[in-house]
């Protein structure tokens, strides 16, 4: 039995050893059909003899085909098995998903990381599925990561509002924008030639094993990852792969950094974690097992597919041919909604996608989630000329940033937006950010005051720090009548007499639902009871044409434009990060509401921010944008206000000139007193005496020139330097010109040769040199 | 060291050597639990229900190869430096195959969990991928272009480099 074992095994190795040497070969050629015959049992028999060994008949064939020597198949070696296994395999293999789609999609990340840039934007067009699969930002990060470094203080540079780029984003941006440089660099000739340098590096492919490590990572980690191995013994280069199969025991050294206790293999759980498996016991979802960090799960082929048919069966009552994009669905709502005839038919399309009805001076709550990238959106139709709409939201977590912006597009502009791809009309309201329940938001129309002066669409564009799948509620109020004096001024201005608002005052709303599940939703326009409102606003069935392009282009709209909404509308891929919370600012002071029903904090409280009152400027003692102290008095109180301010700062300008004058007064003064006084210590220093040394008379004192001995006075000069020489030799010093005479001993340059004249008028008396160069001068 | 024998799904046995077969985490475990119920004398054998005679047969030369004296159990870290690249070559060698049969190594290397292989096998579908345009990926992998026209358009824009962007103006 061992021997029969032996015998297969080494049959099969030798079979698929490349590297046989010519005589084992001939051996085996003689050998093998002896092999083959012995080893091949029918399975019938090895059932009947229990464990026996007992390869299978196909074994046989594998072995030796018909009309083909054993040996010539050992001759072929693995290689030509190929086609074999093909056709054995052909008529299992399934036709339609391919390769791609039926391998598992952890595997299928795994494929992709093999990949280089250029390669997944190709793949990417490839299908849907290969779509969604490569525009996973885990792939992307990692080129981006490997080609530039990391990227420091990404989060700050990005606006709390806009959804960050996606990797695949960033990795274009960048590539685009190293290549201009590089090209804006060179001369016209050698542009080619570096575009292409530069284009090769998209072509760069990482293997698995480049995933972020620990140099891409957190340099203080990578520290104490080497610290940790230094104290272990370890050595400092981490080893390439795992050794320990698994088995070992991982320690956490830091966030996300595990490792190994035996090899000292380090771990970094990022995104692109390779060890991930799939957990069976927890609904299929990737886990990591070193770090326990539980992965999004990627759709399988068949998933997407029954989801495409769940979506198109939801649809389907509307036979829509096309179904690609949230701009365009809008557009084919509002086809629809100009398609009805009468109101029972509008009524019920509204039932069956669960449309609202606004009427005027009537609000409607409307359900809104907040999608993974922290948005929402529905679209308004504003049919006739409103003075404002004012949307409540109530928000079930506190604390949290809210921006709402509404943005129109006129019948005119729409038009317009196939060509210049602009929007006409822009009207934001400011980020309002309060700890209570219920947010108001007045949209405020135009800087120059006119509430949306077009009719037309508009999208409300909710954003909020909110964790996703928040469910907010959006209160809109499509109020008619104008309530302040200043706001009807302003409509009343030549340009944009708006008409005051007719009974027929209607609009549609749609709630709207994250982003991308379901996308963006659609707004029917109404089309108001009776044919001739149709007919008697001509300009509608325009806008209905044309917001399709325009609405479209609005969602096409590019990336690194200003607006962040335009491609808010559209994306599909799923945001790498989650918005960070926004710090709410601590309130200065909490101020009792106007209507004595809340209190605020004041911080909100000014220009931009609404009164913060809960009636939400609705009551005349509580203007919008007024001081809260300002409640009921009107216009005295800007009196009272601008009259102490000015006053104030008058006060303020007295005392600092004040202030300011004394001290440069002093100043003077001082300046004065320190000149006088210098003036006056001048004249004061006493004039030096002419220093009599201790006699030296008799003494031997060496010339440090010639080197003579010296004993009388008479014989001995002195510089200025009271350094002395013997008198010849000063007298040779002193004879060369100015610039070299100088003493001999430290140098000091003899301005004036004024000794000789001493020393010529008295050669006999006592140092005379040093007499004479002693008196200070003038 | 003592031998095992995998039964592939249409009833052939293989007969490896225990080392090799551990190479495979799954028969590895599988082989843990064995011994425990069943005792060392008796003969170890492992059913392995989803992969068929071709691709086992396929995958142990793969075992065999990677476990001969001189190779440490995970791959190359002790093994010496003529041995790796001989390892190496041998790799490239072996993964000379159809694509079909590639899909189905995968699928045994995802199954039976051998990590080398399995890592191997991505990056040879990675090779097939790579440098190909949409239309030669679709041909290859039989995949059906399920694209709107307009959709098709949006994502040809989406995707395209600057460089080429660029040589594309320069037509125009």
């Amino acid at each position: 039995m061992n021997n029969y074992a032996e015998n297969i095994c080494i049959s099969v190795d030798d079979q698929e050893t490349l590297d046989l040497d010519e005589e084992i070969l001939l051996a085996l050629d003689s050998e093998e059909p002896d092999v083959a015959h012995s080893a091949v049992v029918p399975s019938s028999k090895a059932q009947d003899s229990g464990s026996d060994v007992s390869p299978d008949p196909k074994r046989q064939r594998r072995l030796s085909p018909p009309g083909q020597s054993p040996g010539a198949i050992l001759n072929s070696g693995v290689v030509n098995q190929a086609p074999a296994g093909e056709s054995s395999h052909a008529e299992q293999a399934p036709s339609f998903p391919g390769v791609l789609g039926t391998v598992p999609p952890e595997m299928l990340f795994r494929i992709l990381s093999f990949l280089s840039a250029e390669d997944l934007t190709s793949t990417a067009q490839a299908c849907r599925y290969l779509r969604s699969a490569t525009s996973s930002g885990v792939l992307w990060r990692r080129l981006f990561l490997a080609r530039w470094g990391p990227i420091r203080d990404e989060l700050d540079t990005v606006k709390e509002w806009e959804r960050p780029p996606t990797w695949k984003e960033r990795y274009m941006e960048r590539d685009a924008l190293e290549l201009q440089e590089v090209c804006g660099s060179v001369s016209e000739l050698m542009r080619p030639f570096y575009a292409q340098m530069t284009g090769a590096k998209r072509s760069i492919s990482l293997g698995l094993n480049h995933p972020e490590d620990l140099p891409l990572a957190n340099a203080q980690y990578a520290g104490r990852v080497v610290t940790w191995r230094r104290a272990r013994g370890l050595p400092i280069s981490a080893p390439e792969h795992h050794t320990c199969q698994g088995r070992c025991r991982y320690i956490e050294l830091g966030k996300w950094v595990f490792v190994c206790e035996q090899c000292g293999w380090a771990h970094l759980c990022g995104d692109a974690c390779t060890e991930r498996v799939i957990d069976s016991s927890s609904d299929f979802m990737p886990v990591c097992p070193i770090s326990g960090r539980v992965f999004p799960r990627m759709m399988t082929w068949v998933e997407e597919e029954m989801d495409m048919r769940d979506k198109q069966a939801e649809e389907g009552a509307y036979d829509y041919q096309e179904d690609f994009s949230t701009a365009g669905r809008l557009a084919r709502a509002y086809v629809d909604g100009y398609n009805c005839t009468n109101e029972e038919e509008l009524r019920q399309i509204l039932q069956k996608k669960g449309l609202f009805k606004l009427q005027s001076d009537y609000w409607v709550n409307i359900p809104l989630v907040l999608s993974a990238s922290g948005c929402s959106a529905l679209a308004v139709n504003l049919e006739t000329k409103l003075s404002d709409l004012q949307f409540r939201t109530s928000a079930v977590c506190s604390g949290k940033a809210f921006k709402v912006s509404l943005e129109q597009q006129t019948q005119e502009g729409a038009a317009k937006a196939l060509a210049a791809l602009h929007y006409e009309e822009r009207c934001e309201v400011q980020r309002f950010s309060e700890p209570a329940s219920a947010i108001t938001f007045l949209a405020q129309g135009t800087p120059d005051g006119v509430p949306f002066p077009h009719p037309g669409v508009a999208v409300l564009i909710v954003r909020s720090s909110c964790p996703s799948n928040t469910s907010l509620s959006v209160q809109v109020i499509s109020r008619r009548s104008l309530a302040r004096k200043r706001d009807r001024r302003l409509l009343q201005a030549p340009a944009m007499a708006p008409a005051p608002a007719p009974s027929s005052n209607t609009s549609v709303l749609v709630p709207g639902y994250g982003f991308p599940a379901a996308g963006m939703v659609a707004t029917p326009v109404p089309a108001p009871a009776g044919a001739p409102s149709a007919a008697s606003q001509p300009g509608f069935p325009v806008a209905a044409a044309a917001a399709f392009p325009g609405m479209f282009a609005l969602g096409n709209k590019s990336v690194g434009s200003n607006s962040s909404s335009g491609t808010l509308l559209l994306t599909s891929d799923m945001p790498d990060t989650v918005l960070p919370p926004i710090v709410v600012p601590p309130p200065i002071a909490t101020v009792q509401c106007c209507c004595y029903n809340s209190s605020y904090s004041s911080v909100f409280n000014g220009p931009g921010y609404g009164s913060g009152c809960c009636c939400g400027g609705q009551n005349d003692c509580c203007p919008p944008n007024g001081l809260a102290i300002c409640k009921g008095r009107g216009n005295y109180c800007f009196i009272i206000v601008t009259v102490s301010s000015v006053v104030v700062a008058f006060a303020f300008c007295l005392g600092f000139a004040t202030f300011y004058g004394a001290r440069v007064l002093r100043q003077r003064a001082r300046m004065a007193a320190a000149e006088e006084a210098a003036r006056r210590a001048v004249e004061m220093v006493p004039k030096k005496t002419v220093e009599q040394s201790v006699d030296t008379e008799g003494i031997a004192r060496e010339c440090p020139v010639c080197w003579d001995n010296v004993t009388r006075n008479a014989d001995w000069a002195l510089f200025s330097c009271r350094h002395g020489t013997c008198d010849t030799c000063y007298r040779r010093i002193v004879a060369l010109p100015a610039s070299a005479a100088s003493c001999p001993l430290c140098r000091m340059s003899l301005v004036e040769p004024r000794p000789s004249t001493a020393l010529a008028s008295a050669p006999g008396a006592s140092m005379p040199v040093e007499a004479s160069s002693n008196r200070p001068l003038p | 060291m003592r031998t095992v024998i995998l039964r592939s799904s249409d009833g052939a046995d293989h007969i490896v050597s225990s080392e090799a077969a551990s190479l495979s985490r799954t028969v590895q475990s599988l082989l843990e639990e064995l011994e425990a119920k069943e005792g060392e004398e008796s003969p170890l054998i492992v059913p392995l229900p989803n992969v068929c005679d071709c691709t086992l047969r396929k995958v142990l030369q793969y075992c065999i190869q990677h476990t001969e004296p001189g190779t440490n159990l995970t791959g190359r870290i002790h093994v010496s430096e003529t041995r790796r690249r001989d390892l190496e070559v041998w790799d490239r060698n072996y993964m000379l195959v159809s694509t079909d049969e590639l899909y189905h190594l995968v699928m045994a290397a995802h199954y039976l969990n051998v990590p080398g292989l399995l890592e191997l096998c991505c990056e040879g579908i990675a090779n097939l991928i790579r440098g190909k345009s949409p239309q030669h990926v679709r041909q290859h992998f039989g995949l059906v272009n399920n694209f709107e026209k307009a959709e098709e358009e949006d994502i040809r824009r989406t995707n395209l480099w600057a460089l080429v962007d660029e040589k594309e103006l320069a037509k125009k």
